[in-house]
């Protein structure tokens, strides 16, 4: 494999480390083929039939837009595998938000994935804001991710996920856990 | 004032050594300047037309003397000898190379100082009256509220991918001096009947080409809820804000588009979900930062009385400085010193190392060590006894520094304009520098009376001249700076955009036609306590069209 | 056409500087590389993104200059001013003889 290929190639990173990833994605459940795990565009996914979804024997996460609603998702959360948040461009900051609803305010237990344009600086962002896994093919950020350089600061001013409360500091304050 | 406790300094270490590798690798060309431009904004590093600039956050506007000193022996070290006070309580060095911002960012830190959110699409530097923990009028100190919203919007895992740029103004006084209703959010701290702490709060103010007066969304929010509200504004415009034009992208389009009680209702819903969250602020958090801000023990001074009445007969020219740039001190025996930085022709806000280290040293003797920067592009001593305050204007004089021009028609506000800034279509500080000439003979300031004048080198309005009472727009048309004027503006609890008043005027005309304006103005005014604004909000655009156009005015 | 000439700011500390007739990216307009038909601006262009990429400048731009008086003169404000630095007296001065005050 050259050099380029393998820097272009998308990887699926988590606070563990890289990992294998069993979804595809697909524009439709037909033409998943027998993949046993597939992420659908948000409409597809809300026009499969409530049996479908419940019934089968495969994974179908789905994939949310920027611009797209979580509102339609939010009574459907205990039965979604996956919701994968795009980041079109690193500074499209939408998906942090939605990314916070979820897991902060609706307890989505599920997958919460980051795809896009994901770059070591934001990693740190994603994982607080509620990402369990990160989409990544920039060669700086696979590189920073394959070495555990983080970029992360000793600190935090906000609560966030896989932060604890520093005993008896400020409560907006925030240190790494564990 | 505020100080580092070890988690601050730890944290702002950390992204001093970040950077510091950020910048190694864009030297050696392992990072392409599309990458690192992110980077270096987020550092409050921008590329101007002759060097990079790095603007330095002053957060809400306090310095101490040791901070000051640090700021002036960068501007010697590192830079040409001088740095710009901005219209946001930063300062901004013009020169510096790039291979030397991570020491100047290393010695900042040494002096609890960083210029993170000086730029970016996140929670800028949040500013506050320049009189906060002084002046005679205010209800409550508003920085340890700013404080509060400085550490809790540092680098925010949810909005630092905004929109766009988003400001927040605190003021603890009714006459407002933080201009809060021309930010993306405005706090007005005061308190209820029962005492207790809250704000005012306003949204969807803003400059720039679409010129917006904030609404008032809450008159009471309790303090308690400070960052649980703040965080719900931030959210839903994170969420909805425009993100397909970066012209219509600052909340002020998101709350003219949607309606400000359709607005008020989100940010309402959003609200009551997050107001018993881990954001609550306990009231114990609150007095700990407000320990920071205890205002300082001022000794009783009476003499001071006495002897100011009699150093003020002596010299005309004290007389005057007092007049104009002192302002009454909660503490009957001290005053608000405001130090001009607008020497007469001089550059706006513009101060030399010597000149920031010879404020130092007055601080630390003569103000309790503190020092503050005003959107105003001026510093001021919020301490100083009456007794002092003649040592203290002989020191000033000593490097330029003791103008009696506080709020006067010389002391105009100016953005960099096309001198230094890549965006800008104008040039500004010359306008001023000539404006601040004609006008410059103290009687005839004195005679004008109040009166603010705001420049800006582009729609962008870093000088704020859409709220100036005579505001200034600079424009190119056909390779030629053309200026157009607007009237009536204003920024304080009143907040008012100007009006165009029409065509614009070329480098050559805008002095004259400024003149013209102020010569309307005076022959038409009740008397010297009508000021500029006031006989413009009875009369009119009208007088001043006629004075500037002719009788066949183009408003007709 | 006009003459077109490239310009760009320094990497390393992001003076303005302008590309040589030699090759060399200087401090000055004066010598600067001419363009004055499309195939001498593709030059430049495939000159700028070269300095680009090899992390010499930043910022590189095609500006429209005239001959004046044996002078390169930039026809935009905005490049005479990255030419000659700000129009004001931006050097701090030494402390004034008089005080602002009484000099007025």
């Amino acid at each position: 494999m050259s050099e380029t290929t393998e820097q272009n190639e998308k990887q699926l990173w988590g606070r563990e480390g890289f990992r294998n990833d069993p979804y595809i994605e697909a524009e439709s459940l037909d033409a998943a083929g027998d993949a046993p795990a597939v992420i659908l565009p948000l409409a597809a996914w809300l026009g499969l039939d409530d049996d479908i979804r419940r019934t089968s024997n495969r994974r179908i996460g789905v994939m949310v837009a920027p611009g797209e609603d979580i509102e339609p998702l939010l009574d459907k959360l205990d039965t979604i595998p996956l919701i994968a948040l795009q980041f079109p461009a690193f500074n499209d900051g939408r998906s942090y938000s939605k990314a916070e609803l979820l897991k902060g305010r609706h307890g989505f237990s599920g997958e919460l994935r980051a795809v896009g344009d994901v770059l070591i600086d934001q990693v740190v962002f994603m994982l607080r804001a509620g990402f369990d896994t990160l989409q990544v093919s920039n060669p700086i950020a696979l590189e920073r991710l394959n070495a555990s350089d983080l970029h992360d600061t000793p600190g935090y001013y906000q609560p966030g996920r896989g932060s604890a409360q520093t005993a008896g500091g400020y409560s907006w304050r925030r240190t790494p856990a564990g | 004032m505020y100080r580092y406790d070890e988690f601050d300094h730890a944290f702002v270490a950390a992204r001093v050594e970040q950077f510091k590798d950020q910048v190694q690798r864009r030297l050696s060309g392992e990072l392409t300047e599309d990458q690192f431009k992110p980077l270096r904004l987020m550092n409050g590093v921008y590329l101007q037309l002759h060097a990079y600039m790095l603007r330095v956050a002053v957060p809400y506007g306090t310095l101490s003397a040791k901070q000051m000193r640090k700021l002036g022996s960068i501007a010697r070290v590192y830079d040409r000898g001088y740095g710009h006070f901005t219209t946001r309580q930063n300062i901004q060095y013009n020169w510096p190379a790039l291979g030397d911002i991570p020491k100047i960012l290393d010695e900042l830190a040494e002096v609890e100082m960083h210029a993170m959110q000086t730029s970016g699409n996140c929670i800028r530097n949040v500013t506050a009256d320049h009189f906060a923990g002084a002046a005679a009028d205010e209800v409550a100190d508003p920085r340890p509220f700013a404080e509060i919203l400085r550490q809790w919007s540092s680098l925010h895992p949810e909005f630092s991918f905004l929109p766009r740029k988003f400001k927040i103004a605190v003021t603890g006084a009714e006459h407002d001096r933080a201009a809060i209703q021309t930010h993306d959010i405005g706090l007005h701290l005061k308190k209820n009947a029962a005492g207790e702490l809250g704000f005012g709060v306003y949204i969807g103010g803003g400059q720039g080409r679409t010129p917006m007066v904030a609404k008032n969304i809450r008159d009471f929010l309790p303090a308690e809820d400070l960052l649980s509200y703040t965080t719900a504004i931030v959210r839903v415009y994170n969420l909805h804000g425009r993100r397909d034009n970066k012209y219509k992208a600052r909340i002020k389009i998101l709350v003219h588009e949607t309606g400000t009680e359709e607005l008020t209702r989100q940010i309402e819903a959003e609200w009551r979900a997050l107001k018993e969250s881990d954001l609550k602020l306990p009231q114990g958090d609150i007095n700990a930062i407000d320990t920071y801000f205890r205002p300082p023990v001022l000794p009783e001074r009476p003499e001071g009385w006495g002897t100011l009445a009699v150093a003020k007969r002596a010299d005309a020219g004290f007389a005057a400085w007092v007049d104009q740039n002192v302002t009454p001190h909660r503490h009957p025996d001290y005053g608000v010193v405001t130090i001009s930085l607008k020497p007469i022709g001089g550059i706006p806000g513009d101060a030399s190392a010597e000149q920031m280290e010879l404020v130092a040293d007055i601080a630390e003797k003569f103000s309790q060590d503190e020092i503050r920067v005003s959107h105003e592009q001026n510093l001021v001593l919020p301490h100083v006894a009456l007794a002092d305050l003649r040592t203290v204007y002989d020191l000033l004089l000593t490097d330029g520094l003791a103008t009696a021009n506080a709020g006067l028609i010389t002391d105009i506000i100016a953005c960099p304009g096309l001198d230094y800034c890549a965006l800008a279509n104008a040039r500004s500080i010359p306008v001023a520098q000539r404006i601040s000439e004609r006008f410059g003979a103290p009687a005839r300031q004195s005679e004008i009376g109040d009166l603010k004048i705001k420049i800006s080198g582009c729609i962008n309005a870093c000088g704020h001249h859409h709220v100036g009472h005579i505001g200034i727009l600079g424009v190119e048309k056909k390779g030629e700076e053309l200026y157009q004027i607007t009237l009536g503006g204003s920024a304080d609890e009143i907040t008012t955009v100007g009006e165009i008043t029409g065509r614009g005027f070329s480098s050559e005309e805008v002095v004259d036609a400024i003149e013209k304006i102020v010569d309307t103005y005076l022959g038409l005014r009740t008397g010297r306590q009508e000021n500029f604004l006031a006989a413009y909000r009875r009369v009119g655009a009208a007088p001043f069209k006629e004075a500037l156009y002719g009788p066949v005015s183009r408003a007709a | 056409m006009t003459i077109k000439v490239l310009t760009a700011n320094r990497l390393t500390d992001g003076e303005a500087v302008w590309l040589g007739a030699d090759g060399e990216w200087r401090e000055t307009i004066e010598g600067a590389l001419l363009a004055r038909d499309a195939e001498a601006v593709a030059a430049l262009e495939s000159a700028g993104k070269a300095a680009l990429g090899a992390n010499l400048v930043v910022d590189v731009n095609l500006i429209d200059v005239e001959e004046r008086g044996g002078e390169l003169y930039p026809l935009r404000l905005r490049e005479r001013i990255r030419l000659s630095g700000p129009t004001i007296d931006f050097e701090p001065r030494k402390k004034p003889e008089n005080s602002a005050v009484s000099a007025a």
